[in-house]
């Protein structure tokens, strides 16, 4: 049998660029390429006849590091770092627990081993995602000429046709939002206990001055299934600069079932994945706010 | 006896063949490979219903590289299989009834060229109306699936007056119970290589849980001898059921026929699930009624099974399940009808617990919703109806005596989960509510009766010196090796290095019938009840004849024969036992043949030997998701004495495990007709997160005095009874009775308005309410 199948291996961003312009849909960039193949047994993607590797690039083999100047500083993290590495980061861990434990929440050991944050972030509906969307985290991209920055929410807005190559991606550690409690969370429900697809996945972070019982600084997100991920700016407006009370419960949850819309599919109605990301988002603030429930 | 923990008064022996599963060094068959092999792949149809016009494999042929294309045509015997009825054609002639039916198979010198040899295959088909639920294949306008209609099998059974008798009852319960299309997800996949010796003589290297049934049936659809086909059929990467039929057989024995090479073949996993068993989907309608007194008066109980598009084993399963719809309760007035359906979805058959756990799920269902019905404790209510020891068998056939449901029933409430107290909600996680439910069952060991059912064993002293036993069972990793190491150990009192087991290979073991329906620990240990005398007798005869050693003093031990110690003397070592192989001239040996104690009344399927099993489950229910996560299970199974403790344990976690899949997310999905769940993706089977830390095993190992028919077989009995259990501790937990598996978390769901009490004061006043 003749095949013209290839895999390909550039050492540099621009030959990798110009390879995958050349190579166009005949191409497709593979890292750990869990969820490619996956898509390839299930029959749902057509294997691309040239993959192309990007194991010898080092700016997306970059390790995880902290940069910039104080109150400035970013995570910086190489679109090829498995999830794995990240689970394990120290840095990562210090400074964006959500992020580490949005990890431990996808598939297996095996898959994480091999699996990549920039994949799952290619994937469009990976699990980090929700928890990059409230860390407000940027994605830099080489399109060619120069290396740019997109935050992943307007990116998501606009993923239909990628063409630049993800190189990593950053996360802001500023503290700007002062001294005050500083929550985050992130809540995954699949089908079953673990190394499960998600039906819906919610993640949050914010401030709450406890004295006072008011929220403030909160971005909301959710996903799940084959939805991409969105924030939720209509409920974070019903929660900032508000106190902690059942009523704002249930203006949330109210809030929620308008602000977002996921889909049907095989294993949970559009219906049932709308109520739950209202109630994970619920559950959460009660964590929060409703902290001197321990007297009741 | 408590299971879980060791005691030095049984053999807690680890599995002979453990350590090399676990670690991956043992090979399966599906490993194996030969010199020259040749790739066996198949062409499926890919459509559910559809008059197939024509196939046209030249370009296929023409391909370099593949050896052997055939179709219909060119198989020499029966174009059929089946254990029960051989109506699956093994290549599809006219009609396709389903998405995985076969149209040709290859075999070619790399799966690549097989693969693209199967693109080149052209057939032409005409779609015909997809009969994908029972309902639709069983109306009057249907296309008819067989030439003799859409109902593979009927069943009824009656007594009494049931209208009469429901006019009369105090309450009355009538439920619609259903049940997922469950996988086996056995590890390995089916798989094989099948090898052409001379004279036009096979070898089959594949995994079955009966060898010479797969003899008999390739020798039909091969038109040779059954003699000419060796089948070797152990070790096995699970099955469960699932390889009790056959599967890759049909196609690697024709393609190493017709090819003169070996073929090797190996379902994917996709392929695996569109053409291989699963447990057929039941809906169970039952109606059934109490007096004042909570006695069971009346029960009519319809069962509809979607046996898919092939009859396999879906009779007997329908026959299982009518028995089993009675269960342990005395009930003077049934009336039982079921129908097993042909339908053109995915083909379904035999599957651990064979029919009992889908009408135990709605049998046991029927007895909470009636408790709850007349306010009495739902323990209570079965206690007033269980069998005792004399009363006839589900089918008023005689059985042997059995008391084992109340021994069950009275055992749990000993269990440490019986005796847990509740707590209230937390006040950190309000949204986790609790509940704890029960159930019992009777579950039938052996075929039934009318149906074969013959076993039998070998035991010899062979050449190297060895006790060696073969028997025509298969290890599919339910541990009966292990078992059987126990057995002889305990017969024999020597050492594992004087024995051999022989089982899984035509060439070298006696017929033993199938390893399946909980019977094959009951054989082997009667196999060897049976030869153990006339076993020993040959062997002493033979010492004394070489040494004159009195017999009766004789006995085997460690190494060899010894003879018995006198008063304040050790025992004396005789000599080994490959002193004495040596000296014969030929091995001695023993073998029986019986069948399994079946009822003396002519009542098909039913049984006469019977395991009971009562379990108790604890259940979280998640008011935000309406996920449920079980939290504890306890069972106590009573099922004669316990051979293997380690093996017995496995059997109740494992089969329990099965049976939580089974209720909370198990489901092969079909949409007209094709699977959506094609892969461990989508199709669920719990991971160690999904199940309890652990489960107590209580054993009640008493049987009636006269009984002699040793233990019973528990490979099914831990599966079965859970399901209602589940159900009905999520009833407590949520108010919510759940009639459909798996139990879906959006019904659970819609029970609430708001996810938790948000309300303080309303959080308050539910902690205090528990």
């Amino acid at each position: 049998m003749i095949t013209n199948e290839k895999v390909w291996r550039p050492d540099n961003l621009h030959d990798a660029w110009i390879l995958s312009s050349k190579l166009s849909d005949q191409c497709c960039f593979v890292s750990g390429g869990t969820w490619l193949r996956t898509q390839w047994e299930a029959g749902t993607k057509e294997m691309a006849p040239h993959l192309i590797s990007l194991d010898k690039v080092p700016e997306v083999k970059e390790d995880i590091s902290l940069k910039g100047q104080l109150g400035q500083e970013e995570v910086v993290i190489g679109a090829s770092t498995t999830l794995a590495e990240m689970i394990t980061n120290p840095t990562l861990n210090e400074k964006a627990p959500v992020l580490v434990k949005a990890c431990k929440n996808i598939a297996g050991p095996s898959i994480r081993n091999q699996g990549t944050i920039g994949g799952n972030i290619l994937s469009c509906v990976g699990d980090a995602i929700p928890a990059l969307i409230v860390l407000n985290a940027k994605l830099m991209w080489f399109n060619g000429d120069e290396l740019v920055y997109q935050s992943i929410e307007e990116w998501l807005l606009n993923q239909d046709e990628v063409r630049d190559i993800l190189v990593s991606i950053h996360i802001p550690t500023d503290k700007s939002k002062g001294e005050h409690y500083e929550f985050a969370f992130y809540t995954k429900v699949g089908r079953r206990e673990s190394f499960i697809p998600s039906l819906v996945t919610v993640a949050g972070t914010g401030c709450y001055r406890k004295g006072e019982g008011i929220f403030s600084h909160v971005s909301l997100s959710v996903g799940g299934g084959n939805v991409v991920p969105i924030r939720l700016p209509n409920t974070e407006v019903k929660i900032i600069n508000n106190e902690y009370s059942s009523e704002l419960l249930y203006n949330v949850l109210r809030q929620v079932q308008q602000d977002y819309k996921p889909i049907d599919d095989a294993f949970g109605s559009a219906a049932y994945k709308r109520k739950v990301a209202g109630n994970l988002i619920v559950s959460e603030l009660y964590r929060i706010g409703g902290s001197n429930h321990a007297l009741e | 006896m408590h299971l879980n923990e060791q005691t030095n008064s049984r053999p807690w022996r680890i599995r002979p063949d453990g350590q090399a599963k676990v670690t991956g060094e043992l090979r399966y068959l599906t490993d194996m490979t030969s010199p020259g092999k040749l790739i066996g792949r198949v062409l499926r149809s890919g459509v559910p219903h559809a008059r197939l016009l024509s196939v046209d494999t030249s370009k296929a042929k023409e391909l370099p590289g593949v050896v052997s294309v055939l179709t219909s045509k060119d198989v020499p015997g029966l174009n059929g299989f089946g254990i029960a009825e051989p109506n699956q054609p093994v290549f599809c002639e006219d009609l396709i009834r389903y998405e995985g039916d076969a149209i040709a198979a290859v075999a070619a010198e790399t799966n690549e060229i097989a693969e693209r040899a199967l693109e080149l295959i052209e057939f032409e088909y005409e779609e015909l109306p997809v009969l994908d639920t029972p309902e639709k294949a069983l109306s009057s306008d249907a296309p008819l699936l067989h030439a003799e209609g859409n109902i593979l099998h009927e069943t009824s059974y009656s007594k009494g007056d049931v209208q009469k008798a429901f006019n009369l009852c105090h309450a009355i319960v009538e439920e619609t119970y259903e049940t997922p299309r469950q996988m086996h997800a056995f590890m390995e996949t089916e798989g094989g290589i099948f090898v052409p010796e001379k004279h036009g003589k096979l070898t089959v290297y594949s995994p079955t849980q009966h060898g010479y049934k797969d003899q008999m049936q390739l020798a039909r659809i091969l038109g040779i001898p059954a003699d000419d086909i060796r089948v070797v059929s152990s070790p096995i990467g699970g099955s469960f059921g699932g390889k009790d039929e056959l599967n890759v057989q049909p196609f690697g024995a024709l393609l190493a026929l017709s090819s003169g090479k070996p073929v090797k073949m190996h379902y994917s996993r996709k392929e695996s699930v569109i053409a291989g068993l699963k447990r057929h989907p039941m809906k169970v309608r039952m109606k059934s009624g109490v007096n004042q007194k909570g006695k069971l008066i009346a029960h009519q109980v319809e069962i509809i099974s979607d046996t898919g598009a092939y009859a396999t084993l879906g009779g007997p399963v329908l026959n299982f399940a009518t028995e089993h719809a009675i269960g342990c309760y005395i009930i003077p007035h049934i009336e039982l009808k079921g129908k097993a359906v042909y339908t053109n979805n995915g083909i379904s058959g035999e599957f651990r617990g064979f029919g009992g756990n889908q009408v135990i799920f709605a049998l046991e269902g029927q007895m909470d919703r009636l408790a709850e019905k007349i306010n009495v404790d739902p323990w209570e209510l079965r206690s007033r109806n269980l069998r005792t020891l004399h009363d006839l068998g589900p089918l008023g056939q005689r059985v042997l005596p059995n008391d084992g449901p109340s021994q069950v029933w009275e055992a749990i409430q000993e269990t440490p989960l019986y005796k847990k107290t509740e707590h209230p909600p937390s006040v950190d996680e309000p949204w986790i509510v609790t509940g704890k439910g029960m159930s019992l069952a009777m579950h039938g060991s052996g075929l039934g009766y009318g149906i074969p059912d013959p076993a039998g064993g070998q035991i010899r002293l062979n050449e190297q010196g060895k006790i060696e036993v073969a028997f025509g069972h298969e290890e599919f990793g339910q541990g009966l090796l292990g078992t059987l190491e126990i057995m002889l150990l305990d017969h024999f009192n020597c050492d594992v290095e004087d024995l051999e087991i022989i089982i899984g290979d035509t060439a070298l073991v006696p017929p033993s019938g199938s390893s399946t329906a909980s019977r094959t620990t009951n054989m082997v240990w009667r196999a060897l009840q049976n030869m153990k005398r006339p076993f020993l007798d040959k062997l002493f005869f033979k010492v004394n004849e070489l040494t004159g050693e009195p017999v009766e003093q004789l006995q085997t031990g460690k190494n060899g024969i010894w003879k018995e110690a006198k008063q304040g003397e050790g025992r004396e070592f005789v000599l080994t036992f490959q002193e004495l192989a040596a000296s014969c001239t030929e091995p001695l040996k023993c073998s029986t043949e019986f069948d399994f104690p079946v009822t003396p009344d002519p009542v098909i399927g039913g049984h006469y030997l019977y395991g009971s099993t009562s379990v108790i489950a604890e259940v979280e229910v998640n008011m935000l998701t309406g996920m449920i996560r079980v939290t504890g299970i306890d069972h106590v199974v009573a099922a004669g004495e316990v051979v293997n403790p380690l093996g017995y344990l496995g059997q109740i976690e494992g089969g329990s495990i099965m049976a939580l899949g089974f209720t909370i997310i198990e489901d092969a999905l079909m949409e007209n007709g094709n699977y959506v769940t094609k892969n461990f993706d989508t199709y669920l089977v719990p991971t160690i997160a999904d199940v309890p830390e652990i489960q107590h095993v209580e054993a009640v190992e008493e049987l009636p005095e006269g009984d002699v028919h040793g233990p019973r077989g528990v490979g099914e009995i831990g599966s079965v009874a859970l399901a209602p259990a589940i159900v009905s501790a999520i009833k407590q937990a949520t108010g919510k009775w759940v009639t459909k598996l798996p139990v879906n978390p959006e019904t659970i769901l819609n029970v609430w308005d708001e996810p938790f009490p948000m309300d303080k004061e309303e959080r308050k006043k539910g902690r205090e309410r528990v």
